[in-house]
């Protein structure tokens, strides 16, 4: 029941101006994202453009303005470094098209796949590392408070050196800062190396795409999406060359995507 | 929030402040609860059986979302118990507006930063003004570590008492792992500054103490260097264990914020 009402002096909010796209029944613009939401944690506006799409981007600047931000570039700088205010800034927004679940399960019921995305190619390296990390970076997107126990079961190797992941306050700084020396020197060695390095009959997807997030602050699934893929050591090129273009679910990988068999290394 | 944070406290600052709000008895509405640690329903029954309300500060963003600032999270067990009220009060710019509700709710309950959400600490600009407060209170204690570390260790080398292996062993933890080739020359410096951040590297691993907060210091620090002071490196006649004595001191009487001006200071 309303009792009372206050003076106006804020101000109201303007209406939404729609320069792009149509709009839904409910008003708000459909975004057809062509990329799952890892995208918020890779750093390069070009990819946003070319996956998200300016009528994404038109509706998360719409929203993210209320926090300072003004441009393409100011909203990715804000996700990556805030990722877990994501899923805050982003409710209300209408998701259509393939990879709408993934991104209405991440907005909505805070949802984000834990697993690596990632096509790295088979290849038998006959290395077993002392690494339990099965979580992948795009799991940063939500709130370490509420996936502690996930990332204390799933990366504890990395919770040893990072007890508290900031996912809300530039986590790639942070992480940059504490990840194990040893781990991250293993980049030299090749992220399809890595990624194929095994630790408890595991392979090391995610250790690998970690490698790659810090390396180059973008993540190595969408870097593949779009032929994009920075090789680390001769061993990575065939990434470039076989896996071009491969689209990645924002899930666990249950269908073995094309690439992961025929590149013959 | 119950009698500490009256309800007509809260109607005061609104009007003062020129809000848009609408004040109604009942419970807040769907949100995101701001405060980290609320208290369990059951800490409310006795204020509510005094007839104390419940108060709540819901922060409507332009997009319908409510942010949700009170002591109990509402739950179906309370509604026989307790009354509530709730303020539903427009956030609009979003940052400013939770800005504000949460510096209220913060001074008016005398709760620190830590109390809040980080993601709410975030969005409402928190972070930006005291970011220090939002870093994550484990990572800035393996900072300190890190830049004790390193001031121990640069003195022992600058001073040649022990051997590097003698002082690799003595920095501490070795980071877990497996002996790989690459992984050989990672010691405890590296770990300290050396981790390429994107591949930047500090000339100078103690500017990056205290994260980006560490912004102001980071020029300050260049200024020194500016004016001709030493170009980095631990100054000739300081006692490591004398400055770790410091900084823990410092840490303790004057808090961590001190203790990383007083690192940068000393531009080891």
């Amino acid at each position: 029941m309303f009792m009372r009402r206050g003076a106006s002096a804020l101000g109201t909010a303007e209406p939404a101006v729609l320069l792009f796209g149509v709009a839904t029944p409910r008003g708000a613009m459909a975004c057809r994202p062509q990329v799952d939401p890892a995208i918020l944690l890779h750093r390069d506006p070009r990819a946003w453009e070319e996956l998200l799409g300016w009528r994404c981007i038109e509706a998360f600047l719409e929203r993210a303005r209320g926090v300072g931000v003004r441009d393409l570039q100011g909203l990715v700088d804000y996700s990556f470094s805030a990722p877990s205010t994501m899923w805050i800034l982003l409710a209300g927004v209408e998701f259509v098209g393939s990879y709408a679940s993934c991104w209405e399960d991440y907005v909505r019921r805070r949802r984000v796949g834990m697993g690596a995305r990632t096509p790295f190619p088979w290849l038998d390296v006959g290395v077993e590392l002392d690494v339990d990390i099965r979580i992948s970076p795009a799991y940063l997107l939500l709130p370490f408070e509420e996936t502690k126990r996930t990332w204390q079961r799933n990366a504890p190797t990395l919770l040893r050196y990072i007890p508290e992941i900031p996912t809300a306050l530039d986590p790639h700084y942070y992480i940059s800062k504490f990840f194990p020396p040893q781990l991250r020197a293993f980049s030299a060695r090749g992220y399809v190396w890595v990624a194929n390095t095994k630790s408890r009959g595991r392979r090391n997807h995610a250790l690998a795409e970690w490698l790659y997030w810090l390396n180059t602050r973008r993540m190595s699934h969408i870097d593949i999406m779009l032929g994009k893929f920075e090789p680390r050591s001769p061993i990575d090129m065939v990434v470039a060359k076989d896996c071009g273009g491969a689209s990645a679910r924002c899930r666990h990988f249950k269908r073995r995507l094309k690439c992961l068999h025929s590149a013959g290394v | 929030m119950t009698e500490a944070t009256s309800v007509e406290a809260v109607r005061r600052w609104l009007a003062e402040r020129g809000a848009v709000w609408t004040e109604r008895w009942g419970p807040p509405p769907r949100g995101i609860y701001a405060l980290r640690d609320m208290h369990p329903p059951s800490h409310a029954e006795d204020a509510c059986r005094q007839g104390l309300p419940l108060v709540y500060i819901a922060a409507v963003d332009r997009n319908g979302l409510y942010y949700i600032f009170g002591d109990v999270a509402w739950t179906p067990q309370l509604e026989k118990i307790c009354k509530a009220v709730t303020f539903v009060v427009e956030a609009e710019p979003l940052r400013d507006g939770l800005n504000a509700i949460v510096k209220f709710v913060a001074r008016t309950r005398h709760l620190p930063w830590v109390s809040f959400r980080p993601e709410v600490l975030r969005l409402a600009g928190i972070c930006d003004e005291v970011r220090i407060e939002c870093e994550p209170r484990e990572v800035w204690k393996k900072m300190v570590e890190a830049a004790k570390s390193k001031i121990k260790n640069k003195t022992e080398a600058a001073g040649g008492g022990r051997t590097a292996p003698e002082a690799e062993e003595a920095g501490g933890v070795s980071p877990g792992g497996p002996g790989e080739d690459g992984a050989k020359s990672a010691n405890r410096l590296v770990y300290v500054g050396g981790v390429g951040d994107g591949g930047a590297k500090s000339t100078n691993g103690l500017d990056h103490v205290g994260g980006a907060s560490g912004q102001v210091l980071h020029a300050e620090v260049r200024r020194v260097h500016g004016d001709g002071g030493p170009g980095g490196g631990v100054r000739g006649g300081l006692d490591p264990a004398a400055v770790a004595a410091v900084l823990r001191a410092v840490e303790r009487c004057l808090g961590r914020e001190a203790v990383e001006r007083l690192t940068a200071c000393l531009h080891v």
